[in-house]
């Protein structure tokens, strides 16, 4: 008996390190390499042993700018998060409240026709208005990703709270308003930790629409990367060194917040 | 005061002509089954539900367009709705830092609130902490600390287990009567309507069947919903046709031949010949050791509670039940005869179930 559950161990425990390998592999790879010379990271057979230089991220981050590339991002994110919660979060509370399914399927619709259509609109209107790389631009377009996402995940967390407490507090003497801010934002604490992570997260990757909205001024990481690639070679030690820039944040931030967002992404299965 | 209230959700009339008087320090209870728009009303009252007609007053003030904040009443919810985030002193609190009373007379007051329902030992603890019976404590203090014109509480022992209903209940009534403020309680079970309350209010289908103090309500229904929802176990109804004889008026059916009181016989008069319904209490009912008495049944339940004995029986088509003495333990499929008390049985038109007596 305690051969054959040893024997069932090992094998578990082989299966889920050969279900792991393909999603912790290019992590460990791109790190490692982001450590390495242009040498050792094209070397055949790979290297495994090596002294780790960081004459990659000082390419990324001095000759590169990068700080500057890190900021555009940092702002864009957060921007068009911060903005789309102070929208999103009371039409959420009003579709939920009010039953108002027409407008939250609009919303969504939008989330779910592809990004790539409003591009061209896009790029005519903020052209026209002058507002081609400039930040105000950029945050717009990334909240048509933020916004529904946001309105679709807290409309669902909001019909899980109970109506009674906000009624108990319009009867203690609150207004309508002052039981959203003071009793259904307070608990809502999950779901707004969710959705600010996931649209947070949507933005700092995008690249398309920076691609088409962005020029020097604005530009982001993920477009930034592009500047180790020329005609002639890749320069894979900065390319390396600059990924691990971007996926960083997003790492630690759903490292950190992972149990909310796992929460809020099953949240709709299970209430259907 | 509600004056002629009406509530409907499209073509749904959920609350029709809702008319009442509610006295100064009143105990109130408005009962009925689910769906009879009991809590649409005291929602109305709230003002979490406008009425669609009718006008409220609360004192002489008209409310029927304030919100809730400006109505100067209280609510208790059936979940009591504390608010989680907060421990028991700040839900107890909430409403009095919302009038930006000064923190010395919101203390005062939270405080004197905690030790008339015992609960100054729990001002610290967050809602999760608390039993069932604490967290309705907690929701009470919430209300009584704000001194109200009226409490409104929306059937709030129903979460709780039977014994502790029983002891909510008692303390209810005993801090309303301590406090002397207005109270408009709702609920579906009847017991709780009849031990609490001044005045009952029977609703059914959105229209209110009937008010009266509890003892009027059982001794004098005005319908037959009314006396079937009232006691327990239920009023017995059994179909008869109301035929005139030589010596008076009679109630016949197959199994049935009861000689109507002389002096009902005036208002009966206009129902002879047509089919009415007898109702009558089970403790009314009594076995009799005649050989043929008003009533032929079968026995078909017999419980022993040990201080009576509740028989179930079937009168031809009918069921009814009978309290007998602690003694009597029929077997079942025994052949029994049945006496009523006629000065406390009532007759109720067949159609429309108004009580004719």
């Amino acid at each position: 008996m305690t051969n054959e559950s040893l024997l069932s161990k090992i094998l578990w425990g082989g299966l889920v390190v050969l279900v792991l390998i393909p999603f912790f592999f290019p992590f460990l790879w791109i790190l490692s390499a982001s450590f390495k010379t242009q040498a050792q990271i094209v070397a055949m057979p790979p290297v495994w042993v090596f002294t780790p230089t960081l004459e990659n991220y000082a390419r990324v981050f001095v000759e590169q700018d990068f700080g500057r590339f890190l900021l555009n991002s940092s702002i864009i994110a957060v921007g068009s998060t911060l903005l789309s919660l102070v929208i999103g979060l009371p039409a959420a509370y009003t579709i939920s409240r009010y039953k108002q399914n027409s407008i939250g399927v609009f919303i969504l619709l939008a989330r779910l026709m592809p990004g790539i259509s409003y591009l061209i609109p896009w790029y005519i209107l903020f052209s026209k208005l002058r507002m081609i790389d400039t930040f105000s631009a950029l945050i717009a377009s990334h909240m048509l990703v933020g916004l529904p996402l946001i309105v679709w995940i807290m409309v669902n967390y909001f019909d899980g709270l109970p109506h009674e407490l906000e009624e108990a507090a319009q009867v203690d003497g609150c207004t309508l308003q002052g039981a959203f801010f003071k009793i259904v934002l307070p608990l809502s604490g999950p779901g707004i930790i969710t959705a600010s992570t996931l649209s947070f997260l949507f933005s700092w990757n995008n690249f398309m629409f920076s691609l088409v909205l962005s020029a020097e001024e604005t530009k982001t990481l993920p477009i930034a990367v592009y500047n180790f690639v020329s005609y002639a070679d890749v320069s894979w030690g900065p390319v390396m060194a600059a990924t691990v820039v971007i996926i960083a944040p997003a790492i630690i931030l759903t490292m950190v917040f992972q149990r909310y967002v796992i929460k809020g992404l099953t949240m709709g299965a299970v209430k259907g | 005061m509600c004056e002629h209230i009406e509530k409907k959700f499209g073509d749904v009339i959920a609350v029709n002509d809702f008319n009442v008087e509610i006295k100064d320090k009143e105990f109130v209870v408005i009962v009925g089954p689910s769906g009879c728009g009991k809590s649409t009303s005291l929602r109305m009252i709230a003002g979490l539900e406008r009425q669609t007609a009718g006008n409220i007053y609360i004192g002489d003030q008209l409310v029927s367009d304030k919100p809730p904040r400006d109505r100067n009443i209280a609510m208790v919810f059936q979940n009591y709705a504390l608010y989680p985030h907060m421990n028991v002193y700040d839900n107890i609190a909430f409403a009095l830092k919302l009038r930006n009373l000064p923190s010395d007379e919101i203390d005062r007051k939270v405080k004197e609130a905690a030790e008339i329902l015992g609960i100054t030992g729990y001002l610290q603890r967050k809602p999760k902490e608390l039993s069932g019976g604490q967290r309705q404590r907690v929701a009470l203090g919430r209300s009584i600390v704000r001194e109200p014109e009226v409490f409104l509480m929306d059937e709030p022992l129903s979460n709780l287990d039977a014994k502790l209903r029983v002891q909510m209940r008692a303390e209810i009534a005993k801090l309303q009567a301590r406090l002397g403020i207005t109270t408009i309680y709702v609920t579906h079970d009847q017991v709780e309507a009849m031990t609490m309350a001044d005045r009952i209010i029977v609703m059914k289908d959105g229209i209110i069947q009937q008010i009266a103090d509890p003892q009027t309500l059982y001794d004098h229904p005005a319908n037959q919903f009314v006396a079937s929802f009232i006691g327990t176990p239920p009023m017995n109804f059994i179909a008869c046709q109301l035929q005139k004889r030589e010596d008076g008026f009679h109630l016949v059916n197959p199994v049935v031949d009861v000689i109507v009181p002389a002096a009902w016989s005036e208002k009966i008069a206009s129902y002879e010949g047509q089919p009415v319904t007898l109702g009558v209490r089970p403790e009314n009912i009594c076995p009799s050791s005649l050989e043929k008495d008003q009533a032929s049944a079968i026995v078909d339940l017999v419980e022993v509670l040990g201080s009576e004995t509740l028989v179930n029986v079937r009168i031809g088509e009918d069921m009814a039940i009978i309290k007998a003495a602690p003694e009597y333990k029929p077997a079942w499929g025994d052949a029994v005869e049945l006496h009523f008390d006629m000065e406390k049985a009532h007759l109720f038109n067949k159609e429309s179930g108004i009580v004719i007596i």
